[in-house]
């Protein structure tokens, strides 16, 4: 983000933090689409991606005296939205477990091909991953934690969280892949 | 090029879903506001919520009724976009009759009976205007769009009922 931008950003938190809801408005234009996304592909699901939106944004305008300016807005907001999609995901029974003792590599390939895709099937494609794989994926991928904070916020082991990675890159995979060929075999 | 490789290089191309914007600030400033003047409320307000429900439930027959009595306009044009008319028509009667049977407060709902209202008007406007100087396809995409929207409105509202049904057995289990 560049210092023009931080610096708009800081007046609209200032102007927020006194109430005034025309800069509460402009904060959240610009960051409600990231946020949605970011939390779609955690929650997979429409309505409770708005349900959790809506609470992250009335949570941190509450909240925006809590904000002391160490990150930057969009950081410290994305935290509340990961950290209530989690919970979110907790309330429905969903618990991740010590799944498998399989011994996977989990360092990044460097010689797969990754097909060329639109950005639409790749969104599709993580949204339909089993949710502990996609929860996982996206929090390294997307949002770059690193193994040891992931198990951390899931309350499982560092193992869990690299073979739960490479187990969610390898269905995704094989999701994009399927749906390039469905699409080829249409094209004919 | 890995997985890892391509997400890093298309990372801000892959926000791809466009909430509705307005509709979650809808909410958002109403939970804000109500914060603030939560204060100044006291018996005041049940009377309010009592005078909103009566309102709420007589527009929402009203405009429920509407919807139903909705006249098919593509069935002199097209047989697949009546055949996909009388589909959307089906879903938004049995989605009306579902919201009708509910036994709650329209008020607690945040989707607003005047968006309803609107599209209703909007397709009745586009169906008379397809009536009188015959068919379009832009009218004919409008109209298709607009009867979408009124289903995922309706939609919106079961799902709001649903989870408010839950908050209050919650509620109750505490």
């Amino acid at each position: 983000m560049d210092p023009e931008t931080v610096d708009i950003n800081s007046k609209l938190i200032e102007r927020a933090k006194l109430g005034d809801q025309q800069a509460m408005y402009r904060l959240y234009k610009t960051y409600v689409q990231a946020m949605y996304n970011t939390c779609i592909r955690i929650v997979a699901n429409q309505f409770d991606a708005e349900d959790i939106i809506q609470e992250s944004f009335v949570s941190a305008f509450n909240n925006l005296n809590s904000f002391r300016g160490d990150s930057t807005f969009g950081v410290w907001l994305k935290r509340i939205v990961i950290n209530k999609s989690l919970n979110a995901l907790k309330k429905k029974k969903h618990t991740f477990t010590e799944l498998d003792n399989l011994q996977v590599a989990y360092e990044e390939s460097e010689d797969e091909d990754f097909p060329e895709v639109l950005p639409e099937t790749i969104h599709q494609a993580i949204k339909s991953l089993p949710e502990k794989a996609r929860v996982i994926l996206n929090l390294y991928l997307f949002e770059g934690y690193l193994h040891k904070e992931i198990a951390e916020m899931l309350e499982i082991s560092e193992s869990t969280s690299k073979s739960q990675y490479q187990r969610a890159r390898k269905l995704l995979q094989e999701k994009i892949r399927k749906e390039l060929s469905v699409r080829q075999f249409q094209g004919n | 090029m890995n997985l890892e490789s391509f997400v890093r290089k298309n990372r801000n191309k892959l926000d791809v879903e466009n909430p509705d914007e307005e509709y979650l600030w809808t909410g958002i400033s109403q939970a804000i506001g109500s914060k603030r003047s939560k204060k100044h409320f006291g018996l005041l307000r049940y009377a309010a919520a009592a005078s909103i429900l009566f309102f709420i439930s007589i527009t929402v027959a009203y405009f429920i009724g509407k919807g139903n009595g909705q006249q098919m306009v593509f069935s002199s044009i097209d047989p697949k976009l009546a055949n996909q008319e009388a589909e959307f028509k089906i879903q938004i009667n049995s989605y009306s009759k579902l919201i009708q049977q509910a036994s709650i407060n329209p008020s607690q709902l945040a989707t607003n009976n005047s968006e309803i209202q609107y599209i209703d008007d909007l397709i009745e406007y586009y169906s008379n205007d397809l009536k009188q100087n015959g068919p379009n396809p832009k009218l004919i995409n409008s109209l298709m769009d607009l009867y979408q929207k009124k289903i995922m409105l309706l939609e919106r509202m079961l799902n709001e009922i649903e989870k408010s049904k839950d908050h209050e057995k919650r509620k109750i289990n505490i």
